[in-house]
């Protein structure tokens, strides 16, 4: 046990402070671990396996085996505007994450990862024109790879505390062209390209609480830090333009690609008798702090005139009036989560249970009257789930195996954007949809 | 669990999510179908999507094709539209030819459709329209095809019962030149209760007239509470300073060829949704233009001028038509992968053969971010 305490320990360390490359969070919208979604994410006063290191971190050092779980889940989004829809893509991926308990000195400790590894990308950036149409809080945001590692304790046996590092990476990178562009035949034209990106590392932190009230009853308190994914660009262009003249074109762009909201979550978790769980959680979102992702352009444009004029039917091009940034206006939310667990079947080794959530999370974002389309509305998420737990399945095997299933569906409302002013390019739109999200997890304690 | 069997579980978990991370992206999503105006705006069609020289989709140096008016002649819900459209004939005199699309770009009679020729169907003839007729409009009321036009400073009307052969509906025009000066550039459509509605230009404005039968037209001034005719779009007033980020107004000579496109919004409000040329003071001769976006909501009144041009490349475009289309579900015909909703602009503007410039049709795409499929074939007729 001590040599399993130490290598938790270490790992942890190296973990919370190295400067690993990784990112984040679909989580907040799709749930971690079938269970917990299918709980409709009232889990920070639940959770004590791999998915308290997203719902709440203090939660881990209730384990009481080394375990490890993996799973898959798909979201799948019918999100439309006048009835057709927009296309948003899928998020789907591994999820997973291991507890590795011990002490230390007597004291319980334990040792998490959590992670989300989606099936497409690591991570998307798109920097879009803000009148430009598009599901602000599902279009980008959620296409991301999230890691997360948390160290937690017990110092007392009525109180757990448990804390980490989610890790996010944002974006650099330039891009050169230089040489000569054929202004009256394109093919010719001989250009180099030099293409550098970086992503770096950004961390947030998050940090629980959860305090035993009896065997029966818990409750907790989770707070999860902002974090804002820059994306800084540059381009430039020089060459020469058909042995007429030369141009110089450097553009700059910074911008926000993805924001995630500090969020603070009170849960209780009861036992109204013994076969029936309820778990309610009430999470506070800091939407007001959002950051518009618009990009901020710098833009340097030289292209003399040639000798003798421009020829016939050739004219240089203007450097772009820069955009005025209208802010996104979005209003700090409470998203209250519910959900029940019953234990429908016990006999032997074997253990059932059926499970149910609702949560309920009122659009943060300001109606979009304005020449601006942030698409976003109301959303009613309803999850059924089904779990199997097997003790001791097999005889090498001292711990258990749980199978956990989930179907989640958000209720996006049809609602309407009137434009106030009638040469909108956009143009009035009514707006909603549907997000199905199906996934399994399975987990085996050791 | 021993050793072995523990390393196997570890080994297999880290083994696939490498496999995973070897993955190749596929291309994001989620700009599908987004809700639009119709308006734009315009990107240039590019080489790929027409046949023949991007952006032009006819083109005649001796033609000087200009001032297209587009009929839908499936309501928008697939690609096929007609092209009525001012050229020059073997005399000199404009006159009003037809052509036809399956695609909304590749018309029949284009140049590299070899030994074909767009139809001729209006002609001046009538005793007060002098020797040209212009700026058609055509628009399908009940079987007919009625095709407005402008000759002589006046709006007559001719109708046809297939939308080749047109017979002029009466001796004189439905709408005459008055004191505000010749009209030039008709547009009519209809407002969603059956209502004809008129946009002209006269002067260095436009105007708006309405009407029951599409006969009788009666003009409304939009804004009753001043003694005179007020227009619905008049030039924009110049600029001295412009706030950061403020776009200047490219229309401060100009305003005309209006494209009157009513329609009611997702809101239930009706809409007058207008694209028009506007035209920049400057060069007196061959002053800069643009094409522009304006609209109200409602029945009446001025409309308001768009942020800046939905379609600006500089080569004096001029009098545009729309083709909007909505097709019910993907075309998995010759021209499968059409986006599913979208906008066709037809402009005149500037091509240059051999040192001299020209007019001839060219056609501009909103969604700008959408692609279109290869052109289809050349149809059999006008």
């Amino acid at each position: 046990m001590r040599r399993r305490s130490r290598l938790g320990l270490a790992a942890g360390i190296a973990l919370v402070f190295a400067s690993a490359r990784a990112e984040a969070n679909p989580l907040d919208t799709f749930g971690f671990g079938s269970r917990g979604t299918a709980m409709g994410d009232a889990q920070a006063a639940d959770a004590s396996d791999f998915s308290a290191n997203y719902y709440n971190p203090a939660g881990l050092v209730h384990a009481q085996r080394f375990e490890i779980a993996v799973g898959y889940f798909r979201a799948e989004h019918q999100l439309e505007t006048n009835g057709r829809n927009n296309g948003v893509d899928p998020v789907a991926g591994l999820v997973g994450g291991l507890v590795l308990p011990g002490r230390v000195f007597g004291v319980p400790i334990a040792f998490g990862l959590g992670l989300h590894l989606p099936d497409d990308r690591l991570s998307r950036v798109r920097d879009l024109p803000q009148t430009q149409p598009r599901w602000e809080l599902y279009d980008n945001r959620n296409q991301r790879l999230y890691l997360a590692a948390n160290l937690a304790i017990a110092p007392w046996p009525w109180l757990e505390i448990g804390g980490g590092l989610s890790f996010m990476a944002s974006t650099t990178g330039s891009l050169d062209i230089t040489g000569e562009a054929n202004l009256f035949n394109a093919s010719q034209s001989q250009l180099r390209h030099q293409v550098d990106a970086d992503l770096t590392a950004v961390r947030y932190p998050q940090l629980g609480a959860r305090v035993w009230l009896g065997k029966r009853a818990a409750l907790a308190l989770v707070y999860r830090g902002q974090f804002a994914l820059d994306l800084n660009l540059s381009a430039r262009l020089y060459g020469d333009i058909s042995h007429l003249t030369t141009a110089y074109y450097a553009l700059k762009t910074a911008s926000v690609d993805a924001f995630l909201p500090q969020q603070v979550v009170l849960g209780g978790s009861f036992l109204p008798i013994d076969r029936l769980k309820v778990d309610i959680d009430f999470t506070w979102v800091n939407w007001s702090a959002y950051v518009t992702p618009v990009a901020n352009l710098d833009v340097t444009l030289a292209i003399p005139p040639p000798v003798g004029g421009w020829p016939a039917g050739i004219s240089p091009p203007s450097v772009p009036a820069p955009a005025q940034v209208v802010p996104l206006k979005m209003s700090d939310r409470i998203v209250p989560h519910v959900g029940v667990e019953w234990l429908a079947y016990e006999r032997g080794k074997f253990k059932g249970f059926v499970r149910a959530g609702y949560e309920y999370q009122k659009s943060p974002v300001a109606p979009q009257t304005g020449p601006t389309n942030y698409v976003d509305r109301d959303r009613h998420t309803a999850a059924l789930g089904f779990g199997l737990r097997v003790d001791k399945p097999v005889a090498i095997l001292s711990g258990d195996v749980r199978f956990d299933v989930h179907a989640q569906l958000s209720v996006l409302p049809d609602a309407l954007t009137a434009k106030v002013d009638p040469a909108d390019p956009v143009g009035d739109y009514v707006a909603g949809g549907l997000i199905w999200n199906l996934g399994a997890t399975m987990l085996v304690g050791f | 669990m021993d050793k072995s069997a523990r390393a196997i579980v570890v080994g297999s978990l880290l083994a696939g999510l490498l496999v995973r991370c070897a993955t190749l992206a596929e291309l994001a999503h989620g700009d599908e179908n987004l809700p639009t105006a119709g308006v734009g705006p315009f990107r240039k069609l590019a080489g790929g999507e027409v046949r023949g020289v991007a952006p032009y989709v006819l083109d005649d140096e001796s033609g000087d094709f200009r001032e297209p008016a587009a009929l839908p002649l499936t309501s928008g819900t697939t690609m096929d539209v007609a092209l009525y459209f001012v050229a020059k004939d073997a005399s000199g005199h404009d006159v009003i030819l037809r052509t036809r699309s399956t695609d909304g770009r590749t018309f029949y009679g284009a140049t590299q459709d070899f030994g074909h020729h767009p139809a001729q169907v209006l002609a001046a003839d009538q005793g007060w329209e002098g020797a040209d007729v212009a700026g058609p409009s055509a628009l399908a009321v009940g079987s007919e095809v009625w095709l407005y036009y402008a000759s002589n400073g006046s709006v007559g009307v001719a109708k046809s019962p297939d939308g080749l052969t047109f017979t002029k509906a009466s001796a004189v025009p439905v709408l005459a030149a008055d004191a505000l000066g010749p009209i030039t550039g008709p547009s009519v459509a209809f407002l969603p209760d059956g209502r004809f509605r008129m946009l002209f230009a006269q002067g260095d404005s436009i105007y708006e007239a309405a009407s029951a039968d599409g006969v009788s037209w009666q003009r409304l001034d939009a804004d009753p509470t001043t003694p005179a005719m007020d227009p619905v779009l008049a030039p924009a007033p110049p600029q001295a300073t412009l706030a950061p980020g403020e776009i200047p107004p490219f229309d401060t000579l100009r305003v005309a060829d209006p494209c009157l496109l009513p329609r009611v919004t997702a809101a239930g409000r009706l809409q007058i949704r207008v694209l028009y040329t506007g035209f920049t003071a400057g060069d007196a001769a061959a002053p800069a233009s643009a094409i522009g976006f304006a609209a109200r909501y409602g029945d009446t009144g001025p409309l308001v001028r768009g942020p800046g041009a939905v379609y600006a490349v500089g080569k004096h475009e001029n009098a545009p038509a729309l083709f909007e289309w909505s097709l019910a579900a993907p075309d998995t015909s010759s021209d499968g992968g059409t986006p599913l909703v979208g906008s066709l602009l037809y402009v005149g503007q500037d091509q240059t053969s051999q040192g001299s410039i020209y007019s001839a049709l060219a056609a501009g795409l909103a969604p700008p971010t959408a692609t279109l499929p290869l052109p289809a074939a050349y149809p059999s007729g006008p």
